[in-house]
């Protein structure tokens, strides 16, 4: 096998998306060419550093509301194309709400033709009681911020509780074939180091 | 006759303490309550690392999880040393250990 | 930034199980079929579960986290909106990355445009706060964890720099952990294809990073 071809292969072997025959040539390969075992080593520090960075932002209420009252929005539009199919249990509007909404996305179309953007106006919510006029424009109160990260809960979750000892030892689990045999990858010498255990020259790159 | 009734319940006694001993051996390793704090964060850390990976992956890390707590204790120790040892080396040695285990395993 | 996470022994070996079937094995399939019988409060569950994972594929993918955020909201009214389409036999996940995807990949592709009416006030700075990066258990070395984080630091600026289908490619695969077949589904090509983009995001990522690994 050429260093090419064991080299477009390494990023599969990393993910064990590699078939068994083809792990086999690689690693037929990775035995004799240290330039390749380098170059494997190299990719592993590197896939795995993408695999620790973080995979979550955090999402403010802003973001949510923002969210949630655009799909509001749009099963109000359902409804009205396709009326009678139980909207109301969707997203509960109370009848001015809707006409707010109506007026809301009629003032942006207005206002994108003129060129200005009219100001924020607090959507109708279901808490408010019906018969109660509009606020005025207004901004909303400062949102609090749903940060992402995770500080440890009071109650672990019930695999976590059922099962601590698995988390606790989930970086032995995850390389627990190197572990098995780290004596003996510690004794396996490199091309680059001074003769072999057995006494035997280690094969040439070539 | 006494003493034989007094004896079958010694008898029964003991079997009945053992079971719990035995039991303990079985047990799926210590409770949640009694790891330390440090310990607990760690797990939990770990937990939420586990909840991000595909689900092939953690029914993998489940199946060696039974096949780790089936091994004899000295066993489990040797792996959890080895694994500090491991955390004990510099960028460099870990390169390098890395290297020697593909080279280890195409020598198999 | 915190240190990476535990101390990497790359390489794993892999053992690969039979594959569920997608309603079986995705607990989000319930969560869609009751959105799709007409429950909101599954919407709500759904947006809460998935939207941190994908407002930082966003912000990678499109590069701006203005733009991010209003992608972001359309993915979810995109999901609201054909719901009924979905079907349970792909993870949800898949679907969800799939909208995402080409929503982002069609942001990129367009010129500069004007941000929608902000219908919510700015938040301040300090409330912007990354979710923090998990502590390292492991780091034994104050050394190790500053090289470890100028690393991400690197990394996150060397991804940013890729093609977007590449760069694409790679945040699902790696970051967020989708097998091969799901990141080809995602992004309207083979498993081939996707193979040879993260092939060449990966050399890429090695040549400028080098120095670092």
């Amino acid at each position: 096998m050429r260093c090419q071809r064991a080299q477009q292969w390494m990023a599969a072997a990393v993910d064990g998306e590699l078939a068994s025959r083809r792990r086999r040539a690689l690693d037929g390969h990775l035995a004799a060419c240290a330039a390749c075992r380098r170059e494997l080593a190299v990719t592993d520090r590197m896939l795995g550093a993408l695999e620790a960075l973080p995979m979550e932002a955090p999402v403010s209420a802003g973001l949510e509301q923002a969210t949630l009252r655009r799909v509001r929005l749009a099963a109000a539009d359902e409804a009205e194309r396709a009326p009678g199919n139980g909207w109301r249990s969707w997203f509960p509007l109370p009848a001015f709400a809707v006409v707010t909404a109506a007026v809301l996305v009629l003032a942006v179309g207005i206002a994108r033709r003129t060129g200005e953007v009219p100001a924020p106006v607090a959507v109708g919510s279901p808490s408010r009681a019906p018969g109660q006029p509009m606020a005025e424009a207004r901004t909303p109160a400062r949102p609090k911020t749903r940060v992402a990260e995770a500080p440890l809960p009071p109650e672990p979750p019930a695999k976590l509780a059922q099962a601590p000892d698995l988390f606790m030892d989930l970086p032995i689990l995850r390389n627990m074939d190197k572990l098995r045999h780290f004596e003996a990858i510690e004794t396996t010498t490199l091309d680059d180091e001074p003769g072999t255990p057995d006494g035997q020259e280690p094969p040439s790159n070539g | 006759m006494r003493r034989a009734t007094a004896i079958v319940v010694l008898v029964l006694a003991l079997a009945a303490a053992a079971v719990p001993a035995a039991q303990a051996q079985d047990r799926p390793g210590r409770a949640w309550q009694s790891l330390t704090p440090e310990e607990r964060w760690r797990a939990w850390e770990n937990y939420q690392r586990y909840q991000q990976m595909p689900e092939q992956r953690q029914r993998m890390l489940e199946r060696r999880h039974e096949q780790f707590r089936a091994l004899p204790p000295q066993e489990r120790d040797r792996l959890r040393q080895n694994y500090d040892t491991y955390r004990g080396f510099d960028p460099g040695q870990r390169r390098q250990f890395i290297e020697k285990y593909h080279r280890w395993k195409g020598r198999k | 930034m915190a240190p990476a996470g535990e101390p990497i022994m790359p390489g794993e070996e892999a053992e690969v199980p039979p594959v569920a079937s997608g309603a079986a094995a995705d607990p989000d399939v319930a969560l869609m079929l009751r959105l799709q019988s007409g429950d909101q409060g599954a919407f709500q569950e759904l947006f809460q579960k998935f939207a941190p994972r994908l407002l930082k594929y966003t912000r990678r993918l499109v590069g701006s986290e203005a733009r991010a955020e209003e992608v972001t909201q359309d993915v979810f009214v995109q999901v609201f909106r054909f719901r009924q389409r979905y079907r349970p036999e792909s993870r949800f996940s898949t679907w969800l990355y799939t909208i995402a995807t080409n929503l982002c990949l069609n942001e990129i592709r367009r010129p500069e445009r004007r941000l929608r009416v902000d219908l919510w006030k700015e938040r301040d700075d300090e409330e912007r706060r990354e979710s923090p990066q998990l502590a390292d258990p492991a780091a034994i070395t104050p050394e190790e964890g500053a090289s470890g984080r100028e690393l991400a630091r690197q990394l996150e600026a060397a991804v940013g720099d890729l093609p977007p289908k590449q760069r694409a490619a790679l945040l699902l695969s790696r970051v967020d952990g989708l097998a091969y077949r799901d990141v080809a589904e995602a992004l309207g090509c083979s498993e081939g294809a996707v193979k040879a983009l993260l092939f060449r995001a990966t050399q890429s990522l090695k040549k400028t990073l080098r120095e670092y690994l």
